[in-house]
């Protein structure tokens, strides 16, 4: 059976909130859970893209440090009075990684205002959090979200976590 | 068919309404609510509900809704974050009171702090009109009526807490040390105290339910009293059936110098370990009086014991007189002389046994 390719969306769910961090843990990927689009992920699939989507956040960091770098020779050189030549390839493509990386709201705005995601990490075993059970190999994620987002999260427009991004999909007859 | 997901690349993580999991938003609970949790309203004690019902106003107050101009937002946000400080700050200290061993009158500590939380709410012109009105809303009825419950609690609270004058007039918690401010509906900012008064139905239906209230307790009151007269003249007529019995059992004593009444009234009080000291001494009197009977009825006397011979003009005395005179003739002994007398004088010998004679039953 041939897989294809596809941009996919799937949610999860918020387990945990803090009103006086604005902050919420949820749930963004249960492993061997078919999710409301026929869909589902295995533990090892989901601990991969986990992994890579905190490398993908620490590349936005980098391009900052590369950044302050170029920066940083600049003004030496002024000091100097030298002429000076800057790679900008290294940039380029940190810039083109981590462009539009991160959180999100409704899948449609992506805004730096909207918060910060301060935990991402599996489940290293079957959990229990604040009475709900969570699945050994289950996505976690922190995020404090900023003042109008979490009004939001308290009113109950926004109830969970959902991630985006790219995958390959395979019909299956079980979930295996 | 399900679909399996492999090769994922994640580049975002977003907020979104619904939970593909198919259920409802989780849990989200607020970390100083774990030990206090507001879930359902039927169990929530007098403190629970004041706070939920601050925090409903607060909700449904200044939750979103239309399109707002700059200064609309800037005011929300005035008036949100005033009011997140108030609020917070009373479950804090509300908590504290509660968690801190060394506070013995919770009560009253919790009541000064509400009563300062109100007064901080009535002076801080957040519930004010005009703030309101700048953030483009009102309360609604609805949050008038939680206002009103709220306000109900407090003062319910408040009253337990016993806050009187002192000689001075000045009001006092339980302890008597420190001065607190009395709460009335007066503080209240007058729109909204204006818009409590005008929900005529409610406050009608509230009415109704409290006059509901008082005549079920009258009712309960009325039926507890019925229960207490009737268990005061069961208890009555059972003693008086015991008192019966013993006085039947007193009645079998018919030498006793008491009445059947008396006797079987201090019996039953022996039996229950109720005798008083009156009855106690009666009792001894009783027995006293039986011992003396006894006495001189001899009933339990000893033959020879007291020396006196035979007794005049008896049977016995003459076979004494008898045998004597043939003892001292000289030719018999006493024994053979009183079977002499006994033969010669078969007469006396009969009498001599009836008067010997024993009855037995």
């Amino acid at each position: 059976m041939k897989g294809e390719n596809a941009d996919f969306l799937t949610e999860g769910r918020f387990i945990k909130s803090d009103s006086k961090q604005r902050y919420t843990l949820g749930v963004v990927y249960e492993p061997l859970v078919v999710d409301s689009q026929d869909e589902y992920s295995t533990a090892e699939e989901i601990e991969k893209a986990c992994w890579e989507f905190n490398r993908l956040l620490r590349g936005s960091s980098k391009v900052n440090k590369i950044a302050l770098d170029f920066l940083e020779q600049v003004l030496k050189a002024l000091r100097e009075d030298k002429e000076i030549t800057l790679d900008l390839t290294e940039l380029e493509d940190e810039v083109e990684k981590a462009g539009g990386v991160g959180l999100g709201f409704m899948h449609e705005l992506w805004d730096e205002d909207l918060g910060e995601i301060v935990e991402s990490y599996i489940a290293p075993d079957d959990l229990v959090i604040v009475s709900e059970k969570v699945k050994k190999g289950t996505w976690l994620m922190g995020i404090v979200w900023s003042s109008g987002v979490f009004e939001k999260v308290e009113n109950g427009e926004i109830t969970g976590l959902s991630m985006g991004g790219k995958a390959t999909k395979i019909p299956v007859k079980e979930v295996i | 068919m399900p679909k399996k997901l492999i090769n994922l690349s994640i580049d975002e993580v977003s907020g979104v309404d619904k939970a593909a999991n198919k259920r409802r938003f989780l849990i989200v609970k607020r970390a100083e609510d774990n030990t206090d949790p507001l879930t359902d309203p039927d169990k929530l004690g007098p403190l629970q509900k004041v706070k939920k019902a601050i925090e409903d106003i607060l909700k449904g107050a200044f939750g979103s809704g239309e399109a707002k101009d700059l200064n609309t937002v800037l005011t929300e946000r005035a008036i949100d974050e005033g009011m997140w400080q108030l609020t917070s700050s009373l479950r804090d200290s509300i908590d504290s009171i509660l968690r801190d061993d060394t506070v013995t009158d919770k009560k009253t500590a919790v009541a000064t702090v509400l009563q300062q939380f109100f007064v901080a709410l009535a002076g801080s012109g957040i519930l004010k009109g005009e703030d309101l009105a700048k953030a483009g809303r009102k309360i609604s009825a609805s949050r008038m009526e939680m206002l009103k419950q709220m306000l109900e609690q407090l003062q319910k609270l408040i009253s337990e807490a016993e806050v009187v004058p002192d000689d001075t007039g000045v009001n006092k918690n339980q302890g008597g040390n420190e001065p607190v401010e009395k709460v009335t509906m007066d503080m209240l900012p007058e729109d909204v105290r204006k818009a409590i008064e005008a929900v005529p139905q409610l406050s009608q239906a509230l009415e109704v339910q409290k006059q509901e209230n008082t005549d079920l307790k009258k009712r309960l009151d009325d039926q507890k009293a019925e229960n207490e007269d009737l268990k005061k003249r069961l208890e009555a007529s059972e003693d008086a059936k015991a008192t019966q019995v013993y006085i039947a059992k007193a009645a079998g004593y018919k030498n006793l110098p008491t009445t059947p009444q008396e006797f079987g009234e201090i019996l039953k009080a022996v039996a229950e370990n109720k005798a008083t000291p009156e009855q106690v001494a009666k009792l001894e009197g009783i027995m006293k009086g039986a011992d003396e009977a006894i006495e001189k009825g001899n009933l339990y006397g000893e033959f020879g014991r007291s020396g006196d011979g035979p007794t005049p003009g008896s049977a016995w005395e003459e076979v004494e007189k008898k045998v004597d005179e043939l003892v001292q003739k000289g030719n018999l002994t006493k024994a053979d002389a009183y079977t002499r007398v006994a033969n010669e004088n078969p007469e006396l010998y009969q009498r001599y046994v009836r008067e010997t004679e024993v009855r037995v039953r």
